[in-house]
């Protein structure tokens, strides 16, 4: 049987409706949420409710040459300010095969250089959700 | 963008050697149709000692989620002296002038590639006998990252 399963290879990316896809290698959507305990004497397991939501969106970028991804991603990570994030699994248009993730981010951590003699300069950028609605996921 | 044609390397790597006077006159003359004695791949029947053979050893393309091909690739190019002699003095010389010339060295790159990074990342060092005639083999593996 033929596998189904998602190759990641041309990923979508957007930051503020800027594309990022050429400079990114990998993207990671984190969705959490607390664990409640919920239980109560007399009861032999123990139960959990579903508490407050977490998200991060992390990227592994690649900075360029003209430092256009620097330029993006410094300032953002030093005011402090939200910006959207998308991020699909194909660039293909958004669609049930294709949802998109989109929170509000925050940047709290940002490394502009990185990488030993002879490496890519890549660095993760980790993006927090700074948003009531937290990550959505759609489908148009 | 790099694509897996050879060519612009080749042509790189062949030109920043053969436009050095230094290197070349180290080198045996060339036979008829080879400017140079230096010899991409397999030297030429006939061909006189010591000269230079370079060749690509492996590449690998690095992508990221942009379509249509590698956002840059990573090639190892083997470039050595090959000498027919006892003595390996010659091919060492003739290896420190090609280290001299492709250490950290600019290329000029046909088809729009951009080169990033061009440094020794090994040492080739062996002889060899044939018929009782012994081979002396100097040079090194070269890294270079392009875009």
């Amino acid at each position: 049987m033929a596998s189904d399963a998602i190759i990641m290879k041309d990923a979508y990316v957007a930051i503020n409706g800027t594309v990022f896809s050429n400079n990114c290698s990998a993207a990671t959507i984190e969705s959490t949420f607390d664990e409640v305990d919920t239980t109560g004497f007399g009861s032999t397991y123990r139960q959990f409710g579903q508490g407050l939501g977490d998200a991060t969106i992390t990227l592994t970028v690649f900075n360029d040459n003209a430092h256009t991804v620097d330029a993006a991603l410094w300032p953002l990570s030093q005011s402090g300010g939200t910006f959207s994030i998308e991020v699909r699994a194909s660039s293909a248009n958004v669609g049930t095969a294709n949802p998109k993730y989109t929170m509000t981010g925050r940047l709290f951590a940002y490394n502009p250089i990185a990488g030993a003699v002879g490496d890519a300069a890549t660095t993760d950028v980790p993006i927090r959700n700074a948003g009531t609605a937290g990550l959505a996921r759609g489908t148009s | 963008m790099p694509t897996l044609t050879q060519t612009p390397i080749k042509a790189g790597i062949y030109g920043k050697l053969a436009g050095d006077t230094t290197l070349t006159n180290l080198l045996a003359a060339a036979p008829a149709g080879y400017s140079k004695a230096i010899y991409f791949e397999l030297a030429p029947q006939g061909a006189l000692f010591p000269h230079v053979i370079f060749s690509k050893t492996s590449g690998i393309p690095y992508y990221s989620f942009k379509t249509g091909g590698s956002l840059y690739d990573e090639d190892v190019w083997m470039v050595k002296a090959v000498d027919k002699s006892t003595a390996s003095d010659v091919c060492e010389s003739i290896a420190a002038r090609v280290d001299a010339l492709l250490q950290d060295a600019s290329l000029s790159l046909s088809g729009g590639l951009n080169l990033r990074y061009l440094r020794r990342a090994g040492d080739v060092s062996y002889s060899e006998t044939d018929n009782g005639v012994r081979y002396v083999h100097r040079g090194a593996n070269y890294r270079i990252v392009y875009d």
